[in-house]
């Protein structure tokens, strides 16, 4: 389910030139088109999806570097939520 | 200003922040010409420390500096004689106008999609981090920005830590009062407002609207600008409706000349320029004390003018100047500031035109008793700069990282058979093996050496290439000096040893490579790596007799307030 959001979100505002949905889980989002100034849009759009903040320490290229890593960095979010 | 001197109002534009600002400046250009069409007088606002209004992004008290700001241009109209003024602000610009809407007694405000100073900054954050990846940066660097979190690092400026608490403290929820007689507050369709944006807007004479082109004009790395021609034309049509139509004569004082001082109390003075007989726009900073004999020209890099990381010019040129050297900044025709020449194309960068539009430039400086031109650019600009040197007789050039498009893609033949040939000159030379030193110089030698891969592509490319166009300049006399990150150094000088040692015997040529510099010079690391470079060499070369102060970089010689207007 977070994977299916996660790449919903990637596809309506990555403005990658690939298909979001053939990507792997662990394929590097830069190296697909994710643009620097799209990766700003994208952390956006999946706090606001997911109704999280990444913190500072996450505010990095690495944390959107891949599905995989999103996912990560999501569910790290949620877990604190929910112990919060 | 309109043509025939009558107003309906004024408005005040208030730029977005950071690489936004040079995203929307022909977006703002564009409104204010429409504006101007339905006899608006508009005043485009650089905030203090930004663009080329006086004040660094390193001094203390940023916030506050941009809100006098935003009450000086109002009070600037008014004074002038406007009835009504309105505010536009974009973005942070947005929150800023709004944090001092109240004691401006504005007749309408338009918040065109607002972001709050915590929001922005984050954004900043990971955008610099996505674009420049802190992995690139030195250990040192990177534990500082890690342990600290403060202060925030844009792509081409850097908030301070007081900057970043003030900044994260302003949003348009904490602003106060009604803000204006009438607000339009236009949002990005599927971002949702932050919260309390929309409890502290919901007053009766608040209207609501959507910026639906926000994404492509600021989320989207392009060469040519996006203009939102749905948002800038709602935004006229709302002022119009707003403004009614009685009109009024309106006279704008112009001033021309400032005088730019230093904390230590010094001076420089800056002074706008119409340049040729297109009227270019350049900003010429001259010492305050004694007369310079060179003016270094300093061209646009790309398409941009001088707002957000185009700034990167403007506290070095007022360093350069403090050290006895002319320093004019100026836009290409089409570019910046500057007016589009009939038939030309605008933001088109090595536009047709950009070699007459250097001649002009020189031709001025000369008539104004300057004896030498130093023509000085990033990029583009570096490139510019070395084509137009020996047409316009330069005395010199200063290029950082100067483009080559046509050099990034070798012949894939040649290139092929190069890399074939330079693999099996690695291979001998590792299977020779050993680690006597004797072993080693022979390797090193092999290596950076013969180089046999790239000297063999260079002969097999039909463009010019980079290292001879900078011979030739040298060989007719043009001071040459070329700064480049190391990976684009390469670029000129693999393959080309004998060129370059005859280069560097005539002592008109120098280049160097930097580490950890990005091309645009993005990172205060890198900018705190070339700026000195550059006030050593322009010192040395050319500001002779001059007292010598500062490189351009260091907070402790950024130019202070502007007494003048």
């Amino acid at each position: 389910m977070i994977d299916e959001q996660i790449r919903r979100v990637l596809a309506d505002n990555g403005r990658m030139p690939v298909d979001v949905a053939t990507l792997a889980d662990d394929a590097d989002l830069y190296r697909a088109g994710l643009s620097s100034r799209a990766c700003v849009s994208v952390m956006l759009a999946l706090e606001e999806v997911f109704d999280v903040e990444f913190p500072e320490d996450m505010l990095r290229k690495a944390t959107f570097g891949s599905v995989a890593a999103v996912r990560v960095a999501i569910t790290e979010l949620l877990s604190e939520g929910r112990e919060g | 200003m309109p043509e025939d001197g009558t107003v309906r109002g004024a408005v005040v534009l208030c730029p977005p922040f950071g690489l936004e600002v040079e995203a929307a400046a022909r977006a703002y250009q564009v409104l204010g010409e429409q504006l101007a069409s339905q006899n608006f007088a508009v005043l485009h606002v650089d905030y203090d420390g930004t663009g080329d209004s006086a004040g660094c992004d390193e001094d203390p008290g940023r916030v506050e500096a941009w809100q006098s700001s935003v009450r000086a241009g109002v009070e600037f109209m008014r004074s002038s004689g406007a009835l009504h003024v309105s505010v536009v602000g974009l973005r942070f610009g947005a929150t800023v106008a709004a944090s001092v809407a109240e004691e401006c007694d504005l007749d309408a405000l338009v918040l065109w999609d607002p972001c709050d100073g915590r929001s922005y900054l984050r954004e900043e954050a990971l955008l610099w981090d996505a674009y420049l990846g802190s992995d690139r940066l030195p250990r040192a660097y990177r534990g500082e920005r890690a342990s600290t979190g403060a202060p925030v690092e844009a792509l081409g400026t850097v908030y301070g830590d007081e900057t970043v608490r003030a900044m994260s403290g302003l949003s348009i929820a904490s602003s106060q009062g009604p803000l204006a007689r009438r607000v339009l507050a236009l949002f990005r369709p599927g971002r949702s407002p932050r919260r309390g944006v929309l409890e502290r807007l919901s007053m009766v004479h608040v209207e609501f609207g959507e910026a639906p082109e926000q994404e492509e004009l600021l989320s989207v790395w392009s060469s040519k600008p996006m203009i939102p021609e749905r948002t800038v034309g709602a935004i006229v049509e709302w002022l119009s409706l707003a403004a009614g139509l009685a009109a009024a004569p309106m006279q704008l004082p112009s001033p021309r000349v400032a005088a730019i001082q230093f904390p230590e109390g010094d001076e420089v003075v800056e002074e706008i320029m119409c340049l040729g007989l297109d009227r270019l726009f350049g900003v010429l900073t001259t010492p305050a004390v004694g007369v310079a004999t060179t003016t270094v020209v300093l061209l646009n890099s790309g398409r941009i003018g001088h707002a957000g990381p185009g700034r990167l010019w403007v506290c070095p040129a007022r360093s350069w100047a403090r050290a006895g050297v002319s320093v004019l900044r100026v836009d290409l025709s089409g570019l910046g500031d500057s007016p589009t020449r009939p038939g030309q194309e605008p933001d088109l960068v090595f536009g047709l035109f950009a070699l007459d539009d250097i001649a002009e430039i020189t031709a001025a400086v000369s008539s104004r008793g300057s004896s030498g031109v130093v023509l000085m650019g990033l990029c583009s600009g570096a490139r510019q700069s070395i084509d137009s040197a020996l047409a316009v007789g330069a005395r010199g050039i200063i290029a950082i990282n100067p483009a080559f498009p046509e050099m990034s893609n070798p012949p894939g033949r040649w290139s092929s058979l190069s890399n074939r040939l330079g693999k099996r000159v690695f291979d001998v030379s590792n299977r020779v093996g050993g680690d006597s030193r004797r072993v080693s110089v022979l390797k090193r030698a092999v290596r950076r050496g013969l180089d046999v891969r790239w000297w063999l592509v260079n002969r097999a490319r039909r463009e010019r290439r980079p290292a001879l166009v900078l011979k030739n300049l040298v060989e007719h006399g043009v001071d040459t000096f070329v700064i480049c990150a190391i990976d684009e150094g390469r670029l000129i000088t693999r393959g080309e040893g004998g060129a370059l040692r005859s280069m560097r015997r005539t002592r008109r040529f120098w280049m160097g490579s930097l580490l950890n510099v990005d091309h645009s010079l993005y990172s205060k690391v890198a900018r705190d790596q070339v700026f000195p470079v550059l006030a050593e060499h322009l010192a040395s070369r050319y500001g002779a007799g001059a007292k010598r102060q500062g490189t351009g970089a260091s907070p402790a010689h950024g130019p202070g307030r502007a007494p003048g207007p």
